[in-house]
């Protein structure tokens, strides 16, 4: 056979039809591609949320649903959950069996959650500093990775809170944060967060608050005093948007802290025993709270998730099967037609050999382009799984 | 080219021909006239060697045919018989260049070497369609098709061009050209050209010219006819 003339034919012919070629070799690679993308995306995620689960032993929140309690005190999103208060929280702790991290992530700052939490929380995710240090006092906080990168912010800089709603005057006020330090990036939520003491969350949440001393105001801006020394204020006086070490210590919390709220703990119990007791504690008829195993919440999120994938990919493979039937018709019709044009060639004295190259040739260029650009788009997937689980994890 | 004592049938078919005997010089020109279906595509065919007669004996070129095998027959026959088709046949999604030199690609038997595409060249500058070496046929008009055509079958420098009605879609005064051309060029070249037709109308252009029913005796199996 004329390997190289009949190839040079083969081109040629593929060129001159190269709609038709194009159009098969996409349609071919996108059947195949498809369903990898789909199941390499659900193993991925699955991978990804199951990691952190896994290294959560136990969350603790408000009576609700389980999945959005998970996903607020895993990942930062749902805001919206209910509270439970800091001393029921404290509790789990109380007779030695667990330590807690709260988590209070109900507020956010340009766009990302503001999490209020305890210096534990960076040695349970084995956290590091690329640049500062962990927040020192009230008004502090530390950015992720990403957060730091995308607003361009770093240790000196500040960050002021999104306030609920801008025009609620009874609302939460931004409070403007220094910031500390900055994480290394880790690849998950941590990235995409704002950290700070679980303090300084309520005083996002207008659960305490700086202003002028109340005994050097203004006589005008003085509404009364009491017997008991405290002096009533009008709206006029002062009221501090930003903890400095000069108002530092006008800023004071109204009401027992232990009421104040959290929207999750974590639970780190010391062995598998005061997990079970622990987790018994929550299993009466009417808890007011719950305790759950992320990994348990996970699994039933994950057995919904594959069985939807497993109906996307039947459907993806009737799709590939209608995509490679039709390739096939096309092919057949596409060599009838040329029929002949074999038939002069072997008249003229081709080699059946060259002939039968031919004939197969388009079949065979679409069939391998395909697969080329399956495995190459599947490498790609691969290799860059980890930047773009990133940035959907955010 | 001589064909002696030629039998053929179609397998399956009862009827078939026989050719007692034909031959031709070098360089001469022959027109083989007949209506449509009296036999004369299957007689080229059988020249050719594409059909394989059940007796007789078949040389081009000194080479007898019917003693090869079929390989043999595909590689003499690329190598020294040009063919030209009723429709030319030429492939649209090759220029007008890879036309001519087609026989190159297609067999292992040919080499294309800077002589075979000088001998492109210069086919095409004797045909008038140098211009026309990189546009496609589907371009070009049926005068220049039958041209390239010619170019096709002559660039293997055949001892024998059979054609096969190559003028059949041209009007009159197109095929009275395309005859002139074919048989000038086919005597420049010193080859011996062999063309069916049912159009009595362009026999002037040829040294000699056979009807069929006079060349051949229609047989039906078992039977002499």
């Amino acid at each position: 056979m004329n390997f190289a003339g009949a190839f040079h034919l083969g081109l040629c012919y593929l060129r001159r039809h190269r709609g038709k070629t194009v159009l098969l070799i996409a349609a071919i690679s996108l059947s195949l591609i498809l369903p990898f993308a789909v199941a390499h995306t659900v193993r991925l995620a699955e991978q990804h949320l199951r990691s952190r689960a896994d290294s959560t032993p136990l969350v603790f929140g408000a009576v609700g649903s389980e999945l959005e309690l998970v996903f607020n005190s895993l990942y930062f999103t749902k805001p919206d959950i209910n509270s439970v208060t800091a001393s029921e929280a404290e509790t789990l702790s109380a007779e030695g069996m667990s330590r807690i991290i709260p988590i209070h992530a109900r507020f956010s700052a340009r766009g990302f959650p503001v999490i209020g939490t305890s210096l534990d929380y960076f040695d349970f995710r084995q956290l590091t500093f690329s640049s500062g240090d962990a927040f020192i006092r009230l008004g502090d906080c530390v950015l992720g990775a990403k957060v730091a990168k995308e607003l361009g912010l770093g240790p000196g800089d500040h960050l002021i809170t999104t306030p609920d709603a801008l025009f609620d005057m009874a609302g939460t006020f931004p409070l403007k944060m220094r910031i500390t330090g900055v994480l290394a990036a880790v690849g998950g939520p941590d990235d995409n967060a704002v950290f700070a003491d679980t303090r300084t969350s309520w005083v996002v949440a207008g659960l305490a608050h700086g202003h002028q001393d109340a005994a050097s105001t203004d006589a005008d801006q003085k509404l009364g005093e009491s017997d008991d020394g405290s002096i009533a204020l009008n709206a006029a006086v002062v009221e501090y948007n930003e903890v400095t070490p000069d108002n530092i210590d006008s800023f004071h919390f109204h009401g027992d802290s232990a009421d104040f709220p959290l929207t999750a703990a974590i639970v780190l119990p010391h062995d598998s025993r005061a997990e079970t007791l622990l987790m018994g504690r929550f299993t009466g008829n009417e808890p007011s709270a719950q305790l759950l195993r992320p990994r348990s919440v996970m699994d039933d999120l994950f057995d919904t998730v594959f069985r939807i994938r497993d109906l996307v990919l039947l459907a993806l493979g009737a799709v590939a099967l209608a995509a490679a039937t039709i390739a096939i018709l096309v092919f057949a019709l596409s060599n009838r037609l040329r029929t002949r044009e074999f038939q002069n060639l072997e008249n003229l004295g081709a080699d059946p050999s060259t002939v039968r190259f031919l004939v197969s040739f388009e079949a065979t260029f679409v069939i391998l382009s395909s697969l080329a650009i399956t495995a190459m788009v599947v490498a790609i997937l691969q290799l860059t799984s980890p930047l773009w689980l990133s940035t959907f994890s955010a | 080219m001589r064909l002696r004592n030629l039998d053929f049938h179609y397998p399956g078919q009862r009827f078939g021909l026989r050719v007692p005997e034909l031959s031709t010089d070098d360089g001469e020109t022959l027109a083989i006239i007949g209506p449509s279906g009296c036999g004369k595509t299957t007689l080229l065919r059988l020249i050719a060697g594409i059909l394989v007669p059940s007796s007789g004996e078949i040389s081009v070129a000194d080479q007898k045919l019917t003693e090869l095998d079929e390989r043999q027959r595909r590689a003499f026959r690329i190598a020294n018989i040009g063919m030209i088709f009723q429709d030319f046949e030429l492939l649209d999604y090759l220029s007008a260049r890879d036309n001519i030199l087609l026989p190159y690609r297609v067999t292992s038997a040919l080499t294309l070497d800077d002589r075979a595409r000088d001998r492109c060249a210069s086919l095409a500058e004797a045909t008038g369609v140098t211009h026309l070496l990189d546009q496609r046929p589907t371009d070009l008009s049926q005068g220049e098709r039958q041209r390239l055509a010619l170019c096709r079958a002559l660039v293997t420098e055949p001892k024998l061009i059979l054609a096969d009605e190559p003028t059949g879609n041209l009007d009159p005064e197109n095929q009275r050209r395309a005859v002139e051309l074919l048989c000038d060029t086919a005597k420049k070249r010193n080859a011996t050209l062999i063309m069916v037709t049912h159009d009595p109308s362009v026999l002037d252009a040829f040294d000699r010219h056979i009807a069929l029913p006079d060349l051949v005796e229609y047989t039906q199996k078992g039977n002499a006819a």
